[in-house]
């Protein structure tokens, strides 16, 4: 009995990461400042030098694991969710999709809040709080983002980051089937994110809703950028390289910061 | 861990953005102005054209295209891109795979700059910042739509004519050379120049293959 709960358990929490983050390309989130330094890069002499600096070849062991996965999540992405999010698109209207993207990220403040609080910074704990309190209140749960009005942004610190911040390394890169690219660590990370979410412990008893729900968030997420992803390969020579490239140096200069 | 999946709509918005940078036909006095300067009147023009109504009727598609993508490709400094993109391995071609070389590369970043111009939505271009280095520079420049801010970085050199070109565009922190690089190096160290000019072709001709099927 216990073992049957506890694979529930893990199977809701895979779904949930799962879909939430990897399927859906960019999510129409608050922009981090992005302000690593490229004064280095600029002052190397030499042509190629500049680059070198900057270039590493990352290690990929589980690369033929990573590959199927990459796969899997690609035909998902095109034969699944795409269509299904034009057709989504086609019958509501962008108020409604902009109204349940906020009902979905005002969630996850409770867990941005949290790793906040963690890795010492409060005041930006703080922040992300008064913003939750406002937009579940008069912004009626979450679904209209007054506080971004009021020039409130959130700070979006996830569980990685905290782990990053307490000397967890990265782990291997890993290509988890629904999510997409991540990491070990991020591995973990998202499995810290969604036990602080609310939705994981009111829907943690009934996988099917956990699924539902987590496919429509996906769906919704897509349908703001709907074509994207196709697009932004069709100019790559090696998509899977291209993308783990770009979460790499995406991960680099996040963490920089 | 999603954030790279903002990559490919920032691409879109780099796409944009370098587009924007077109115009050198524009004044010559741009010509002595800072990196930053340049690029504004560049974006500006690439805007003006994106938005130009006359071009948006059916049937001019591809004329806009062209337009829009000649603008684009005027402002940067294609073979230094193509070179740094191989990285090391450039040394070895001869002129003539390098002209080569050039060129496929130069194919391959069309495809993703005509996505981007049929689907420009009124998207806003934003300056932020501007370094010089002798003559490298970044500039800065934020792409603003309605639901979304997505930073862009330009790396440019300056001419002997005064002229600052791109030969870099930094999307979301990913670095377009660097990312290319990263597709080419493997396949130049297993295949060498032959193999990785056999992928381009093949790639390039499967980009033609769909857009040709999307038009009929």
């Amino acid at each position: 009995m216990t073992t049957f709960k506890l694979r529930r358990l893990l199977l809701l929490l895979l779904v949930c990461f799962g879909l939430s983050a990897g399927l859906l390309a960019a999510r129409p989130r608050p922009v981090l400042a992005a302000d690593a330094s490229s004064t280095t890069a600029l002052q190397a002499d030499d042509d190629f030098a500049e680059f070198d600096a900057e270039y590493v070849e990352v290690s990929d062991p589980l690369e033929g694991f990573n590959r199927v996965m990459f796969t899997f999540n690609d035909r998902l992405r095109r034969w699944v969710l795409e269509p299904t999010a034009r057709v989504y698109r086609k019958v509501t209207p962008s108020m409604w999709r902009t109204g349940v993207a906020n009902f979905f990220s005002n969630l996850m403040e409770p867990a941005r809040i949290l790793n906040c609080l963690f890795q010492g910074r409060f005041a930006d704990a703080g922040d992300v709080s008064l913003r939750f309190l406002l937009n579940t209140t008069v912004g009626v749960v979450g679904i209209m983002d007054p506080a971004s009005y009021d020039g409130m942004k959130t700070h979006d610190v996830r569980f990685a980051s905290t782990l990053k911040n307490y000397g967890s390394g990265s782990g291997p890169y890993l290509v988890v089937p629904f999510f997409g690219p991540s990491d070990v660590r991020g591995v973990f990370g998202l499995v810290g994110d969604t036990l602080a979410s609310p939705p994981f412990w009111v829907l943690r008893n009934n996988t099917g809703a956990a699924i539902a729900v987590e496919g429509g968030k996906a769906v919704n997420k897509t349908s703001f950028i709907l074509g994207e992803y196709e697009e932004l390969l069709s100019g790559t020579l090696d998509p899977y390289v291209a993308v783990r490239d770009a979460y790499h140096q995406h991960q680099q200069l996040q963490f920089e910061q | 861990m999603v954030r790279f999946f903002r990559v490919p709509a920032i691409f879109l918005f780099f796409v944009v953005l370098s587009v924007l940078l077109l115009p050198l036909s524009g004044p010559a006095a741009e010509k002595n102005s800072g990196p930053q300067a340049q690029l504004e009147v560049s974006v500006n023009h690439f805007l003006d054209v994106l938005k130009d109504p006359e071009l948006k009727k059916p049937g001019r598609e591809e004329e806009r295209r062209q337009k829009v993508i000649k603008l684009a490709f005027g402002q940067f400094d294609m073979p230094r891109m193509a070179m740094l993109s191989l990285g090391r391995g450039w040394k070895k071609l001869s002129p003539e795979e390098r002209r080569e070389f050039t060129g496929l590369f130069k194919e391959l970043l069309t495809k993703s700059y005509i996505s981007m111009i049929d689907n420009y939505s009124g998207e806003k271009v934003v300056f932020t910042r501007e370094e010089v280095r002798g003559k490298k520079a970044e500039v800065r420049s934020k792409v603003i739509s309605s639901n979304r801010e997505t930073p862009i970085f330009y790396r440019l050199k300056l001419e002997p004519d005064g002229r600052w070109l791109i030969y870099d565009v930094i999307i979301e922190n990913v670095s377009l050379v660097r990312n290319y690089r990263s597709q080419f190096a493997p396949l130049m160290r297993k295949e060498g120049y032959a193999g990785l000019r056999q992928q381009m072709l093949k790639k390039i001709a499967e980009n033609k293959k769909l857009e040709d099927a999307k038009h009929e």
